[in-house]
């Protein structure tokens, strides 16, 4: 009688055991999960590096046709060159 | 006996494993999908934000120009809003793709947005770069009409170009925009060493 105590004690031990063990897998899935990109939803991506979408413009610029031709120029060079960055994502 | 163990053993893995392994099924890919999505939009609506100041700090972009990007901007930021809410709120993974979807085809924040914005900014200083030229003595009037006349129209062409899904359409309209802007840079900048 004894020896089935033992041995239903085991079994329950061994189904807890595993349960558990199914449980941490099961959290440690999600973790990963909500750092990775889903598989469910087809999403179009490219993720490329972070641009800066706008070049800086010089603080002397002022009112229309005020600045003067390099001032302008400059300008012109800074808006060209945040144009030639890289994109956050490429759509 | 044996039996009754092993029956026993096996009902209590059945009913224990399903349980906690399988806790929310279709939750978490879903959950996770609607995340992804967001992040992206909120992506776009950081590059409104730095387009509003580009055209803000451009100083020479034309009134008409300058309404018409401004609206852009601002359409675009409330549509990008309304669509983070409608995913945040979608049950499917099918409906969250079609906002996805919707987020790059009905807007293309970066591929045509952002040239309109940087590319209109540019054109304009130029022609207001020309219009200083044009006062300056010994000024070359007839290459400034030729730069002149290789940048008009070309905003108001890029500004009439609407979103759509052949990404290398929208491509191919702004490349050639972006092409004038840059040949009339350095076409600018070698009339004003002449002139200096």
């Amino acid at each position: 009688m004894s020896a089935m105590r033992r041995t239903i004690a085991v079994a329950l031990a061994i189904g807890l055991l595993f349960a558990g063990g199914c449980s941490r897998q099961d959290r440690r899935d999600r973790g990963r999960a909500a750092v990775s990109t889903p598989s469910a939803v087809a999403v179009p991506s490219s993720t490329g590096p972070v641009p800066s979408s706008a070049g800086p413009v010089p603080s002397s610029a002022t009112g229309a046709g005020s600045g003067s031709v390099d001032e302008l120029l400059d300008q012109v060079d800074a808006q060209l060159s945040g144009d030639a960055q890289p994109a956050d994502d490429e759509d | 006996m044996k039996r009754t163990l092993i029956a026993l053993t096996l009902l209590l893995t059945a009913v224990l494993v399903p349980g906690t392994a399988s806790a929310e099924p279709s939750a978490r890919p879903l959950d996770t999908a609607k995340n992804a999505v967001v992040t992206r939009i909120d992506k776009r609506l950081d590059a409104l934000k730095k387009f509003e100041t580009t055209l803000a700090a451009a100083k020479q972009v034309q009134p008409a120009h300058r309404d018409k990007l401004a609206k852009l901007i601002s359409d675009q930021r409330a549509g990008l809003t309304t669509l983070k809410t409608k995913v945040q709120g979608e049950t499917t993974a099918a409906a969250v793709k079609d906002d996805a979807q919707s987020m790059v085809f009905d807007y293309r924040v970066f591929v045509l947005t952002g040239p309109k914005v940087r590319l209109t900014a540019a054109i304009d200083t130029e022609l207001a770069v020309i219009t200083e030229l044009r006062g300056r003595p010994g000024a070359d009037t007839a290459k400034l009409d030729t730069i002149e006349a290789g940048l008009k129209g070309k905003v108001d062409a890029l500004l009439a170009v609407s979103p759509s899904r052949d990404g290398d359409a929208l491509r191919a309209q702004v490349q050639p925009v972006r092409a004038a802007a840059r040949s009339a840079h350095a076409e600018l900048k070698a009339l004003r060493k002449a002139t200096k």
